[in-house]
């Protein structure tokens, strides 16, 4: 009896097991980023600034949402969606349009986020209709949808008068307006992937295709629902880019796309869907949003940035491959 | 699974040589040819005779050459079931670190055989990456390719302002550049080194063990495993001639050129990846697609940025029709039965 009650005991320590399992990531990220701050500070001790904390928020607001979206397609077994930054600036450049066809901002927020959204659908149906891999999927659209855009679009200018640049531009509670949108959509997600039913089907899906439609969970609608999605995510992300860049130019995507896949790898994210954590990945985008402000200031070009960015990437896929493979054996 | 696989090599073997060609026709060479023959059909009536040119078949070919140089050894890593993204920045890499040794005097023989030492370094990192951590070539190869192109850029930096114009070092090595403008009639030469290749390549890849280990490896690695193959060795050989090709790449773009720009090679991955796709190759399985498919994808593509480029459309118009295409060829390969999602 006692024996029974104390297996009882351990089921629920499943899911706690999965919890410090993210502890673990989320205390090395701080950790990597705590010492990141402190070299530069002992470096030069002007880094703790108000302009280091304005610079590195900026950088986070957009990686930051990006990644949600991203970590969203990951985490529900959708492999990457590589087209999202062609989400993005379809919102960006469409606030421009509708803002100059004089539209009012509720209006035009809701509409150009449905263009994002249409984008994402046209996406989905592919995956699921056509049955096509999302990876080649969304890397054709990527690739299709970024000409498109280069051919329509040569540059948006933002009015600094309209609502979206006082946006961009103001402050709130000492960190910039846009910033907040992402810290609120990373708690979201959090507790909507750890608490609601949705969202641990979605979970479902990532984690086992198969059982999960033996369970009665749709597989199509989850499909539909997770491409839509990261569109979605990408067009706010589009809508706060829009916010604080005066001119937007349809090339502008480029620079996002890996930090943001290097966001969700690093946040313990696997790519074969159904593990990663939320908070872990707001930590890694703080972390990389962090690398650029750190790198002027040790007197590096912000090209360096690029290159290691992109060994950070290696490294941390490696050590977190090498820990499966341990624990798992080969 | 040692049976199965020595009925897969002997079915190989077994197979006439018309058998082969009627099972070409009806698989994918035949979607292949056709979506050749529509395209060149479109180009003949859209353009006119000038599609048939010598000098434009000269210039189809010329830029043809070196990406399907590149895209020959690339095939070798998607065989073996492994994806390299970082070829397009491997190239950028090769040809700014070429410009920079010969700038600095040295013989163009010894900085090309170092650069591609370097390159295929590199090549190795994302082979100890990929095969002995086991992590996920797509996130290592992205990595690489985003640090490769930070690195070209930091190096083209170094190099001394009077060589450098818009962030390219500008070089003209005679011998070299000959080499690559040379013509044989109206057929560039690095074009008949190219197709010598894809020849050689297919040889190795449907009649030589080696080129069966490959196709093991990337069709069941288990399997190939349990047959006693180095699996893990074949696959880090495979990136390692992917590098190698993209830094052979590099240097001829150097000669072409004449110059080393840093956005050199810029989205040729997806470029070559999507020939490749055409051609039968597939980026999430291995063990599947062969040289010549590769070659006839390739083809396509350039007959079309031709075609763009005769009617003075806009570049990009080509990535769309790239992007769109795939799509098709994608779709068209999981109706034969290919493998489809979910």
């Amino acid at each position: 009896m006692i024996r029974l009650l104390s297996t009882g005991n351990k089921v629920p320590s499943l899911r706690k097991s999965a919890d410090s399992e993210y502890l673990a990531t989320i205390l090395i990220l701080l950790a990597v980023w705590i010492f990141l701050v402190v070299i530069s500070v002992i470096n030069r001790n002007d880094f703790l600034s108000r302009a280091t904390l304005s610079a590195v928020t900026f950088n986070m607001c957009i990686i930051g949402i990006l990644a949600i979206g991203q970590g969203f397609v990951v985490i529900s077994g959708g492999i990457l969606d590589l087209s999202i930054t062609v989400s993005m600036l379809i919102t960006s450049f469409m606030t421009v349009v509708f803002y100059d066809l004089g539209w009012n901002t509720p209006l035009l927020i809701i509409v150009s986020l449905l263009c994002a959204g249409v984008f994402g659908l046209f996406n989905s149906i592919l995956v699921v209709w056509l049955r096509i891999n999302p990876l080649i999927v969304t890397l054709a659209t990527g690739f299709a949808g970024g000409g498109l855009l280069l051919i329509v679009f040569d540059r948006g200018l933002v009015d600094p008068k309209s609502s979206i640049a006082d946006f961009g531009t103001s402050y709130l509670f000492g960190l910039p307006t846009a910033w907040w949108p992402m810290a609120l959509l990373t708690i979201g997600a959090h507790f909507f992937f750890k608490y609601s039913r949705v969202g641990r089907h979605f979970l479902a899906v990532g984690g086992n295709p198969l059982s999960s439609k033996a369970m009665g969970i749709s597989l199509k609608r989850t499909r539909v629902a997770t491409f839509v999605g990261s569109s979605i995510f990408g067009g706010i992300a589009g809508i706060v880019f829009a916010g604080f860049t005066p001119e937007i130019r349809p090339n502008a995507g480029e620079f996002y796309t890996l930090p943001v896949i290097a966001a969700v790898v690093l946040a313990g994210f696997s790519l074969a869907g159904g593990r990663g954590s939320f908070l872990a990945l707001f930590i890694s985008v703080g972390f990389l949003s962090t690398i650029p402000t750190a790198l002027v200031f040790f007197g590096l070009q912000s090209i360096w940035q690029t290159f290691i960015q992109g060994f950070i990437l290696i490294i941390a896929v490696s050590i977190d491959a090498y820990r499966i493979v341990k624990v798992r054996g080969r | 699974m040692s049976t199965n696989l020595t009925r897969l090599a002997s079915n190989d073997r077994k197979m006439s040589s018309v058998e082969k060609m009627k099972k070409s026709l009806s698989g994918p060479g035949g979607t292949i040819v056709l979506g050749l023959a529509i395209i060149i059909g479109t180009s003949a009536l859209w353009v006119g005779k000038m599609t048939f040119s010598s000098f434009n078949i000269y210039l189809i070919l010329g830029y043809l050459a070196i990406p399907l140089i590149i895209g020959i050894f690339a095939s070798f890593s998607l065989l073996s079931g492994v994806v390299d993204l970082s070829i397009g920045a491997m190239v950028a890499l090769s040809a700014t670190i070429f410009a920079l040794l010969s700038i600095n005097g040295i013989n163009e023989w010894v900085s090309a055989v170092i650069t591609i030492l370097i390159c295929m370094g590199f090549g190795a990192i994302n082979g100890t990456a990929i095969v002995v951590f086991g992590a996920n070539p797509i996130a290592v190869t992205l990595g690489m390719l985003v640090g490769l192109r930070g690195l070209a850029r930091i190096l083209s930096r170094t190099a001394p302002s009077t060589n450098t114009s818009q962030d390219a070092i500008s070089l003209m090595i005679t011998g070299l550049n000959d080499f690559t403008e040379s013509q044989i009639s109206f057929i560039p030469v690095l074009f008949i080194i190219a197709l010598v290749l894809v020849f050689v390549t297919q040889g190795i890849v449907s009649l030589t063990r080696g080129g069966r280990h490959i196709r093991a490896v990337g069709g069941d690695i288990t399997a190939a495993r349990r047959a006693g193959l180095a699996t893990e060795r074949i696959k880090f050989l495979s990136l390692l001639a992917s590098s190698f090709g993209a830094s052979v790449g590099g240097i001829l773009y150097v000669g072409k050129l004449g110059s080393a720009p840093v956005t050199l090679g810029t989205g040729m991955e997806f470029t070559i990846y999507a020939a490749l796709m055409i051609g039968g190759y597939s980026i999430l399985r291995g063990g599947v697609g062969n040289p010549m498919g590769g070659f006839l994808g390739l083809l396509i593509i350039a007959v079309f940025a031709n075609l763009v480029d005769n009617k003075g459309l806009d570049i990009r118009a080509a990535d769309i029709f790239v992007g769109l295409l795939l799509l098709v060829i994608v779709y068209l390969d999981i109706r034969r039965g290919g493998d489809a999602f979910e």
